[in-house]
């Protein structure tokens, strides 16, 4: 009989005897997880593109290698060696450089499906997010503020090309807080230094700005590309050299040895907003429905 | 009213379905997850995390090849996370001196106890680099192709057959002397 042979024999024969705790405790967590996608969706259809975006790596690999970047500028610029002081002290100097961006403007685009979407954020003195905008595709919007978001999902007319605003809805929630770098930035750090990830950098002139900027090249591998799928991850992160905030960034899949870029993003900082950027005002007719009320979360 | 009867014969129908397909596929991939990790906590947390992300998505699930293949993999995908992210914990320097400090699958005040095939199934494969162990299991017990196998793992489909040839070389010393 043959290795092979031997070896599904063995696994043709294998049995497990299941404590009821284990399945009271799989099947509970399921179906209470069942249960909660369902409420989500028949509540507001309208996709959470803020956790999607938290969720993708890239915008985690920004913020760590923000740090990392920064660690790196430190020991550069004070001459000294990686001992804790100097490393302690560059991270300090990271978080609170993060800390001190009034707003932050970021244009991501998803190459399939081709999709733009537009994120402003406005921080607090003490580095805290406190409102959003978010411009998606198909005029979806999403607009927090003063603890309250709103998500607007209107409703086309395919044939008129025009919005119903009978079928259109808003969803309005309370939240009080967005999560977002730089409070994210230690965490993130961590979970880079998890994964395993490589961080090569060099220095360049950018050939767009003719800034000096610092190039940031994140590699990944055996990461979960999707549920059932593995491969490797490459991001690039361009900071500037002066400000040492990220301003572009690209994220590359590769599967089979085939590199495939994903997505792109640009972050600009501190701009002139529109006074009423953060203001959203409930259009007429369209279904609301007010999740506060009913104590959703 | 017709309309909320319905959402909620449906939603009624996706508990059921999803109850179902646990008792179907349960015992299997917890033979698969103890195979990979020789590790009953272990395979308990990557058979429910698999479980509970499933049902975040059931709603939205598009099946395009056998459910029992994908959440065999998925499973795999999950057992690989917990020991990496084990293994960085406690800075073990590799996967096996992971396995080798697992509980004893003996143990019937264990949760999941295993049978003597699995035992020994289990322990031999523990003795295998994870890379080798990965493929030979989801090959013969997760019944999938090295094609896919590769795909799923991001790798050549030589590479696979490698793996897949040496650990069996491997496993065929180490089972003669015990079987």
């Amino acid at each position: 009989m043959s290795s092979a042979e031997k070896i599904r024999k063995l696994f043709a024969k294998s049995n497990v005897t299941v404590n009821s705790k284990i399945d009271d405790r799989i099947i509970g967590d399921a179906l209470t997880a069942f249960d909660k996608s369902e409420k989500t969706q028949s509540v507001s259809s309208e996709p959470n593109i803020w956790r999607i975006i938290m969720k993708s790596r890239i915008t985690k690999l920004a913020a760590a290698a923000a740090i990392i970047i920064t660690v790196f500028v430190g020991i550069h610029q004070f001459g000294g060696s990686l001992d804790g002081t100097s490393v302690a002290f560059a991270l300090e100097h990271a978080v609170e450089a993060l800390k001190h961006v009034e707003n932050k403007h970021m244009v991501m685009r998803t190459i399939e499906p081709p999709n733009r979407y537009e994120f402003w954020t406005k921080y607090s003195e003490d580095g805290r997010a406190i409102a959003r905008r978010i411009e998606s595709p198909e005029g979806r919007l999403t607009v927090f503020a003063n603890g309250v978001m709103y998500n607007y999902k209107p409703a086309y007319d395919r044939n008129t090309d025009r919005i119903v605003n009978e079928d259109s809805t808003v969803s309005i929630r309370s939240k009080k807080t967005i999560n977002d770098p730089p409070g994210y930035v230690e965490h993130m750090a961590t979970k880079v230094a998890e994964e395993g990830g490589v961080m090569t950098t060099k220095f360049e002139t950018d050939e767009e700005s003719g800034k000096k900027v610092i190039v940031a090249t994140i590699a990944l591998k055996g990461i979960r590309l999707k549920p059932d799928k593995l491969g490797d991850v490459e991001a690039e992160i361009i900071f500037d050299a002066e400000t040492k905030l990220p301003i572009r960034a690209r994220e590359y899949h590769i599967e089979n040895g085939q590199k495939k870029l994903e997505a792109c993003y640009e972050f600009t900082y501190n701009e002139k907003l529109a006074k009423d950027l953060f203001k959203f005002e409930i259009p007429e007719r369209v279904k609301v429905i007010d999740e506060r009320k009913v104590g959703i979360r | 009213m017709t309309d909320r009867l319905s959402v909620m014969r449906r939603k009624q129908e996706s508990r059921d379905s999803l109850h179902h397909i646990y008792e179907q596929y349960r015992d299997s991939l917890l033979i698969l997850a103890i195979a990979l990790s020789h590790d009953v906590n272990i395979a308990e947390d990557a058979v429910h995390d698999v479980f509970v992300a499933f049902a975040q998505s059931l709603e939205n699930f598009k099946l395009t090849g056998s459910l029992k293949a994908y959440l065999a993999k998925c499973v795999a995908n999950r057992v690989r996370d917990i020991m990496r992210k084990k293994q960085s914990r406690t800075k073990a320097a590799s996967l096996q001196q992971n396995c080798s400090m697992s509980l004893d699958l003996r143990d019937p005040n264990q949760l999941i106890v295993c049978n003597e095939e699995l035992q020994l199934l289990s322990s031999a494969l523990a003795r295998l680099p994870y890379e080798q162990r990965e493929v030979i299991v989801l090959h013969i017990h997760g019944q999938m192709r090295f094609r896919i196998i590769a795909k799923s793992l991001g790798i050549s489909v030589n590479t696979v057959k490698g793996r897949y040839r040496y650990g069996i070389r491997k496993l065929r010393s180490i089972l003669n002397s015990e079987i």
